[in-house]
């Protein structure tokens, strides 16, 4: 990975890698990959068809982030990143007020269960600008911006000559033009209902167009980072009932992706992130939240089992934003990687030969 | 015990062998070395030459050359017939046995001549002196020593065998050492009956039962005990109770991952380097302690 050039007075954002394609959006004065980068803000963008569980996952990290330190554990003060929407146009604007509805109501009622969830039904994707701050931490805080947006931009066509929807302008601009690495989250239902399998199709169809598109427009990967997220794992797994909501195998998982998400995910597995791009492409399964007649719901002896799932997605978005810190020359090793070390594996090592053996004796 | 049992066994099976190997070779040869000495003795020629002056003596007693009209079986002929008895014990006295007067020394020539012919004869039929003498004892030997030479041709190829550590229980091993074991058996036997007692350093039997019953658990401890000095054998205990400390960390292990439903708390093969990308979520710690399994 080679390193951008710092700019001129060391604390902006550095100079724009030559040869790229700089795409205008005719209705916006500031392009998205602009105020990202001005901000020195990681985006996040989300893939997903229709209720593949995209908001909800945005929700519940807010909803963890909004509950570390109730139990010991880091404790991290969120708020709303008003300085990326602090130059914008008439979109923007609209884009601004998406983003803060949803973080300020949305989020919050998702959190208290107040309201039932609908499908996100919005002319144009928005980014929800977060900042993130360690309490008690001198750190400066970490910017990201989280997108969010209609399924339906994600499934094929059920007319026309065009099999698949377009990506939104905004998201095509950001994968062309954002010249630092981005965060790429593939949200895929288990199950989106008992009569429902068709939209699994779909939805398998719509992330490898999805990905399809991300490898043509994104240039220069190499400091992207992919993750396949199996969304709605309770539907697989009773939460509180059943042993492998909270402690399962990776082969768990990719059983079942290889089986539901055939294409998509074998697409995954071999998209480009630049050399050595092992540990930029990752995948687990997911659970936001337990529904009750659409409602979120998740009783109290169930919580830590439900954010250790937000936890570990939030540590995964952080670091990588961290790593783009790094990118514009900070010294990120002496920056922590995780906020919540508990959802951490206690150091990497090697599975050593007994521990395969134990396991082929085990399972 | 059994990991001690099947470790000590593997490591120390091949020794077993071998010194059992080298038990009947040495068994054999002080078999083959008296054998060679105690079947030329000349303690059955010695009764062969008894025999013959006891029978001039008998003449000179029965025939009397010298006596003018007094010949025949006197009381002096007897002593020496008795004599002749304690040389050829099966020979049988004559019928008519006595003095003969007035002496016939035709009558005389023919009761010597029966006294010799059945002493002689009844040497040549005793089994000590046909094994000494005869055809018996160069068949022994030749069977003796066949057996060596089949010893010798099948322990070579058997020490070839071992060098593999876990040959020993094979039949290529067996089967030769539990011949030859049996072999010197019958052929100690066989010189025990010819020329008894045998030298007693020379061992009665030779025992390959330790070979055999490897691995049997009831054996084990027997095996153990007549090691007991060799330090290898405590070299090898040490490491088979390391193993099956071993064993014993690998069954809590198994249990622990039995109990979190089969995964470790900690790594997972999908989070280190291979074909599938990498695995992000961590199973919960464990808290084995506790019955039933909770989260910590």
């Amino acid at each position: 990975m080679s390193e951008p050039p710092a700019s001129a007075d060391g604390d902006g954002p550095p100079p724009r890698k030559e040869n790229r394609l700089v795409y205008r959006d005719p209705n916006a004065s500031v392009a998205a990959s602009q105020r990202l980068e001005q901000d020195e803000r990681h985006p996040v963008l989300i893939f997903g068809s229709s209720d593949s569980g995209k908001s909800t996952l945005i929700m519940s990290i807010v909803n963890a982030i909004e509950k570390s330190g109730d139990d010991g554990s880091v404790g991290v003060g969120l708020s709303f990143g008003n300085s990326f929407y602090a130059k914008r146009d008439a979109k923007a604007e609209i884009q601004r007020e998406l983003a803060r509805t949803f973080f300020e109501a949305d989020s919050t009622n998702f959190i208290l269960g107040r309201e039932k969830l609908e499908t996100t039904q919005v002319r144009f994707p928005f980014f929800i600008p977060l900042d993130l701050r360690i309490k008690g931490s001198k750190l400066k805080p970490v910017k990201i911006a989280i997108i969010d947006g209609r399924g339906e931009w994600y499934e094929p066509h059920k007319t026309g000559t065009i099999p698949f929807k377009e990506l939104q302008d905004d998201v095509i601009e950001v994968l062309r033009n954002y010249a630092r690495g981005i965060s790429v989250i593939c949200a895929a239902p288990f199950s989106l209902g008992d009569t429902d399998q068709d939209n699994v199709s779909n939805s398998d169809a719509g992330l490898w167009a999805a990905l399809s598109k991300y490898q043509e427009l994104r240039s220069n990967a190499d400091d992207d980072a992919l993750l396949f997220l199996l969304t709605k794992w309770d539907q697989k797994a009773n939460p509180g009932k059943d042993p492998d909501f909270t402690r399962l195998n990776g082969g768990d998982v990719v059983e079942i992706a290889n089986g539901r998400y055939e294409r998509s995910w074998n697409f995954f597995r071999t998209v480009s992130v630049g050399a050595d791009d092992w540990e930029k492409r990752c995948f687990m399964q997911y659970s936001s939240c337990k529904f009750i007649e659409g409602k979120p719901n998740i009783p109290t002896e169930l919580q830590p089992d439900f954010i250790r799932y937000a936890r570990t997605v939030t540590n995964w978005i952080y670091g990588n934003a961290r790593r783009f810190e790094f990118t514009i020359g900070r010294q990120v090793t002496e920056l922590p990687l995780n906020l919540f070390p508990d959802v951490v594996p206690r150091g990497t090592r090697m599975v050593s030969l007994s521990e395969r053996f134990l396991r082929r004796v085990v399972r | 015990m059994g990991t001690v049992n099947a470790a000590f066994v593997l490591w120390e099976g091949s020794s077993v062998v071998r010194q059992d190997m080298a038990e009947v070779r040495s068994a054999y040869s002080q078999l083959d070395v008296y054998s060679q000495r105690a079947l030329k003795s000349s303690l059955q020629n010695r009764r062969r030459s008894d025999l013959e002056a006891k029978l001039a003596n008998l003449w000179v007693e029965i025939y009397n050359p010298h006596g003018g009209n007094y010949c025949g079986v006197g009381e002096a002929a007897e002593a020496i017939i008795a004599d002749i008895r304690r040389i050829v014990p099966d020979m049988p006295i004559i019928r008519g046995t006595g003095v003969i007067r007035p002496c016939n020394r035709e009558t005389a020539q023919r009761v010597f001549q029966s006294y010799a012919d059945s002493a002689r004869a009844t040497l040549a039929r005793d089994p000590q002196f046909l094994a000494f003498n005869g055809p018996a004892k160069e068949a022994l030997l030749g069977v003796m020593r066949r057996n060596i030479a089949a010893m010798s041709r099948s322990f070579e190829q058997v020490e070839g065998l071992l060098s593999n550590p876990t040959a020993f229980a094979s039949a290529e091993v067996q089967v030769p050492l539990a011949t030859a074991a049996s072999n010197y058996n019958d052929d100690y036997r066989h010189v025990a009956g010819l020329s008894s007692p045998l030298d007693e350093d020379i061992p009665g039997s030779v025992d390959v039962s330790q070979s055999q019953e490897l691995g049997s658990f009831a054996a084990f401890f027997d095996i153990f005990a007549s090691r007991i000095l060799d330090p290898k054998t405590w070299a090898y205990l040490l490491i088979a109770i390391l193993l099956d400390l071993a064993l014993v960390y690998f069954l809590k292990q198994a249990f622990v991952r039995y109990r979190s439903g089969g995964s470790g708390d900690v790594v997972d093969l999908y989070r280190e380097r291979g074909p599938y990308p990498k695995f992000l979520w961590v199973n919960p710690p464990v808290d084995v302690t506790q019955r039933g399994v909770r989260h910590v």
